[in-house]
């Protein structure tokens, strides 16, 4: 089973296995994806609750069409680009206000022995929430999914230097924004 | 997310920096590791799996009612077609009785025989399309008596 240790081709797995076997198949693709889905669409939407609005019209929209995702030629960018969409729709539909100096509406969770990084973590988010969402989007998929300029150009439709040159203008912002929490810390 | 960058002591783990900037490696792993602290809802995977079922039911319910409507359309669309064929496309020649009305005509104002105007008659009604080298040549065969075929 080496060929299913990366992300994407354990994506591209599910996405086959949903393909043969229909709708039954979706929840292992949700539980292998909808975290990972959901942070992205976080980064985008900047509130949990449109973002897992928006990942659950995209799961939807895979269950229903179970062939859609195996037709891919990358699966897991696909997705990642449905949610993208999903997201910017959403955020373009929302009328309402909110804050991106909290963090309320998000879902955590954390081991035991992650208690002290908590702190830390939540200045994290706070400081990606603070980004524009051309930079935090680019953050995410560098970071957290592991992706090359390359792949994040082709799930963003940019090209490989623009979302290079976004991840560093994000990357020294983050180093400015987190330099003061990280100080502080260093004090107690 | 390895735990080998984070020594459990807290202030070792912080990120190493100085007064000339963030090292963004440390930086690049501490937001890593933020990646895993927000988790997706509990109603996710179930408002999922629900909505994708009950799609799935609507589907098989409403496929008998979309087959049959799709071969009910066909069977029309095959119907008429063939009528239009058959009433509009075809051409419909002429009866034994419009000819020899028309012959009958024919012979009463041109003052020829009744067999010479059935034979006009019949060149006059002959179908479109036919080679006229062929109806010349039979031209030539049938002559009315007395007549030359200058």
């Amino acid at each position: 089973m080496n060929h299913l240790k990366t992300f994407p081709s354990r994506v591209r797995f599910c996405a086959a296995n949903l393909a043969e076997r229909g709708e039954d198949a979706i929840s292992g693709l949700i539980d292998l994806t909808s975290q990972r889905l959901v942070r992205f669409a976080c980064a985008i939407t900047r509130n949990q609750h449109d973002a897992e609005d928006a990942v659950q019209t995209v799961l939807i929209r895979i269950g229903s069409q179970p062939g859609l995702l195996d037709q891919a030629e990358n699966p897991w960018s696909y997705l990642l680009k449905m949610a993208r969409n999903e997201s910017l729709i959403i955020m373009r539909r929302r009328k309402r206000w909110f804050s991106i100096d909290n963090l309320c509406d998000l879902l955590t969770q954390r081991r035991i022995d992650e208690v002290q990084r908590e702190e830390v973590y939540r200045e994290i988010w706070l400081a990606l929430r603070r980004l524009p969402v051309i930079q935090s989007e680019v953050v995410v998929l560098k970071i957290w999914e592991e992706m090359t300029f390359a792949e994040i150009a082709d799930v963003l439709e940019v090209s490989p230097s623009t979302a290079a040159s976004r991840y560093r203008y994000a990357i020294g912002k983050l180093s400015v924004m987190l330099r003061d929490t990280v100080g502080d810390l260093d004090h107690v | 997310m390895s735990d080998a960058h984070f020594p459990r002591d807290r202030f070792e783990r912080l990120p190493a920096w100085d007064d000339d900037g963030f090292d963004h490696y440390d930086l690049e792993q501490w937001i890593k590791a933020a990646g895993s602290y927000v988790r997706a809802g509990d109603q996710l995977r179930p408002q999922v799996i629900d909505e994708v079922k009950q799609r799935a039911a609507r589907r098989s319910a409403w496929k008998p009612v979309v087959q049959f409507a799709s071969w009910g359309l066909s069977a029309a669309l095959i119907w008429s077609l063939s009528v239009y064929a058959i009433f509009l496309v075809v051409p419909r020649g002429l009866t034994a009785n419009d000819i020899f009305n028309r012959a009958e005509q024919r012979a009463e104002t041109s003052g020829i025989s009744l067999d010479w105007a059935l034979t006009e008659v019949f060149k006059e009604s002959r179908l479109p399309g036919k080679p006229q080298g062929v109806a010349n040549q039979r031209s030539l065969t049938i002559q009315p008596e007395g007549s030359t075929n200058d």
